[in-house]
């Protein structure tokens, strides 16, 4: 069954979550601006003292006919291609079996409804691999708006399937930089073959928004009411697993489909229900270490400062990860909730490089007849080199954020570079 | 001190709109306040919103700042309890100075509202702090905030516990403020629940006493009227909510 609330972990969280700050020399407010952004009842439910959050009827509904609840498989094949059958067992929440392909329609869906009942006609937002846009494209299709994405400028010239999903469903898409906002054409000056980044999409679309008070911004991720929405996938997680794990995994971008994964199974630790052994373990990208490598601090969400600052695990809101295939996990911050619970320690953090990851998306592709996402193939090489590790008896579970069926371009380099003997045969894998 | 139910406060910074007419609008504001939230000035307001931030900006470049605000409001007839309110990261150091301070000027506690986000392993030191001046503690929660917090919170027998309603001091978003206030209530059982941030009509201020809230405290709307309209203005925007505070609670009882 569809659950029928969402987890808002803020309520059990061992310490304050820090707030949203303007700039201290600032005369104007950033804090004032979001309502101009953002839908209303998202704002609402960003500031909300409840645990628990009632999903709106409409969206219930629309979650099912999405096909919600996704699955929770057993890894049997890749158990088997690690050797470990019989000593560890690996479960996958699969969220790829959305018709997007990946977690974030949990969220697009509740945004485009709300940015609705504000009377908006229009959303718009950013996208780095093209999910969370797709994601906004379906849904803007699903309720009858207009939807505008901003998409950096490198996966836009190499993540054409879903630029073109986009388009198809009735999306304008821009490259970002773009020439549509002064912040694009100024990115565009001072470095004309700019690659993009999140952050700047992020401000090049609230400019956007900013410019019509019919438009509204749908975020990605990051943000605490986002971050609720995807625990819908935990909620179903503690009604499908058979056992405790012992390990909880998924990769980390802004941090939503780790924080949506886990957060229901942390909120229960932490009001002393259970998952006591579990380690909750974040995967992210070496290109974008925010969580292994960012320090915590107070710093802008977005590259141009529109938005307020939030106090997260970052690496600088100017930061420019090297283009890399995983583009879904190039944002330079963290979910504010998710980087008290790193700073607290109860969220483990590894970081992979591109060749790794894509080692361990072959192993699955080839163990579970799944081609994964880049991003999600990060949680995969976690519990992978866990796996290995783990003594008699123990438990995993994942988030497979995504399928990679759009992310051909990806594996076809991949493959190029095994033809070409550039990528080694994986090792210890047993088919 | 005892705070009455109902309360209506008024937030001003110590020294604003100027050191020399300040004691003239805390006297202007007197018969319709119940008590007074008084904001030592700091150059680092960092979690107020822009027109308090834009009052400590304004007092400090008047040369005050800190506890030597303090001397200010000694000259002045305070002719209603208060209580202070001042950034932890200011006095990290020096609490103790801080609370001994506070008590001999006569407030009631001292608000950091930085305390449990920046210092949270520092909140029993604060609390003891507090009752060796001879103070009671009182705490700052804001509408995204650990049960378990404003519970414990509860049990440290505060003057009051001060919801913030909104992100920042003085903007308003549209966020179901009444309804964090009826859980609020809920998980702090009857402790002096005092609610704040961007209260700016009577209207508001009597929908948060409904809704279960002991106090109401307005500070950005006051300053503004100050500073746009002189003491008249602030005296009749005061006055119109204390009325309205109070006409509540008498409906609800
Ligand atoms: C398939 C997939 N997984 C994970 C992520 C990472 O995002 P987050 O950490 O916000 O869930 C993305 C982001 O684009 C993605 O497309």
């Amino acid at each position: 069954m569809v659950p029928r609330y969402w987890y808002n972990i803020v309520a059990d969280l061992p310490e304050p979550l820090p707030p949203l700050i303007d700039p201290l020399d600032d005369e104007e407010s950033r804090i004032a601006l979001l309502v101009r952004i953002l839908p209303s009842r998202l704002i609402d439910e960003e500031y909300t003292l409840s645990r628990l959050i009632p999903i709106p009827e409409r969206i219930r509904e629309a979650y099912a006919r999405a096909g919600r609840p996704t699955p929770l498989l057993r890894a049997e094949g890749l158990e088997r291609a690690l050797g470990v059958s019989g000593r560890v067992r690996i479960y996958y929440k699969y969220e790829g079996a959305l018709p997007t392909g990946s977690h974030k329609l949990n969220t697009a869906l509740p945004q485009v409804y709300y940015a609705l009942l504000d009377g908006a006609e229009e959303v718009a937002t950013e996208t780095g691999a093209g999910q969370w846009g797709l994601a906004v494209a379906t849904a803007a299709a699903m309720l009858g708006v207009k939807a505008t994405v901003f998409m950096t400028r490198s996966s836009y010239e190499r993540k054409k399937p879903r630029r073109l999903a986009m388009q198809a469903m009735g999306a304008t898409v821009y490259p970002s930089p773009s020439r549509v906002t002064e912040a694009g054409r100024r990115a565009l000056e001072e470095r004309p073959d700019h690659p993009g980044s999140l952050g700047l999409a992020i401000t090049e679309a609230i400019e956007y928004v900013l410019g019509n008070p019919k438009r509204r911004y749908v975020a990605g991720s990051v943000m605490e009411s986002v971050v609720t929405h995807q625990t819908v996938i935990g909620q179903e997680v503690l009604q499908q697993l058979p056992e405790e794990p012992d390990y909880m995994v998924a990769c980390v971008g802004g941090g939503s489909n780790l924080a949506g994964f886990t957060y229901p199974a942390i909120g229960m630790r932490l009001r002393g229900e259970g998952f006591e052994k579990t380690r909750f373990v974040a995967a992210e990208s070496a290109a974008a270490p925010r969580l292994t490598k960012g320090s915590y601090r107070y710093d802008g969400l977005d590259t141009g400062l529109v938005l307020p600052l939030a106090r997260m695990y970052s690496l600088g809101k100017d930061y420019v990860p090297p283009p890399i295939h995983a583009a879904g996990l190039r944002y330079h911050g963290a979910a504010a909730s998710l980087s008290l619970l790193r700073r607290l320690g109860l969220v483990e953090a590894v970081a992979y490089g591109q060749e790794e990851v894509f080692e361990a998306a072959r192993i699955f592709a080839r163990s579970e007849a799944l081609l994964p996402a880049p991003e999600s193939a990060h949680a995969i090489r976690a519990v992978i080199d866990i796996a290995r590790r783990a003594p008699k008896g123990t438990v995993i579970a994942f988030n497979l954020s995504g399928h990679g069926l759009m992310d051909i371009d990806a594996y076809e380099t991949l493959s190029s570079r095994i033809v070409e003997g550039r990528l080694p045969e994986p090792t210890g894998t047993r088919r | 001190m005892a705070l009455s139910r109902p309360g209506f406060s008024v937030y001003l910074t110590i020294g604003f709109p100027e050191p020399a007419r300040f004691p003239q609008a805390l006297e202007a504001l007197e018969a319709c306040v119940d008590f007074y939230e008084l904001g030592l000035p700091t150059a680092r307001p960092k979690y107020d919103g822009p027109t308090v931030r834009a009052s400590h900006r304004r007092v400090v470049a008047r040369g005050l700042r800190g506890l030597e605000a303090l001397r200010l409001l000694e000259r002045t007839s305070v002719g209603k309890p208060f209580t202070l309110m001042a950034y932890m990261e200011d006095y990290a150091g020096s609490l103790r100075g801080l609370m001994e301070a506070a008590a001999s000027a006569g407030a009631g506690c001292v608000l950091l509202p930085d305390l449990a986000f920046d210092y949270p392993g520092e909140l029993d030191r604060y609390v003891e702090e507090s009752e060796r001046a001879g103070l009671r503690p009182c705490f700052f929660a804001s509408s995204r905030f650990p049960h378990a917090w404003l519970q414990r919170y509860a049990a440290l027998d505060p003057l009051y516990i001060y919801l913030g309603l909104q992100p920042a001091t003085g903007v308003e978003l549209p966020i179901a403020v009444e309804k964090n206030v009826r859980l609020a209530r809920r998980l702090v059982g009857d402790r002096y629940l005092l609610t704040g941030f961007a209260i700016r009509h009577p209207e508001a201020a009597a929908a948060l006493i409904r809704a279960g809230a002991d106090a109401v405290v307005v500070g950005s709307a006051v300053l503004r009227a100050l500073e746009e309209g002189g003491v008249e203005e602030a005296r009749g925007l005061a006055c119109s909510i204390h009325r309205a505070v109070h006409s509540a609670a008498r409906g609800a009882a």
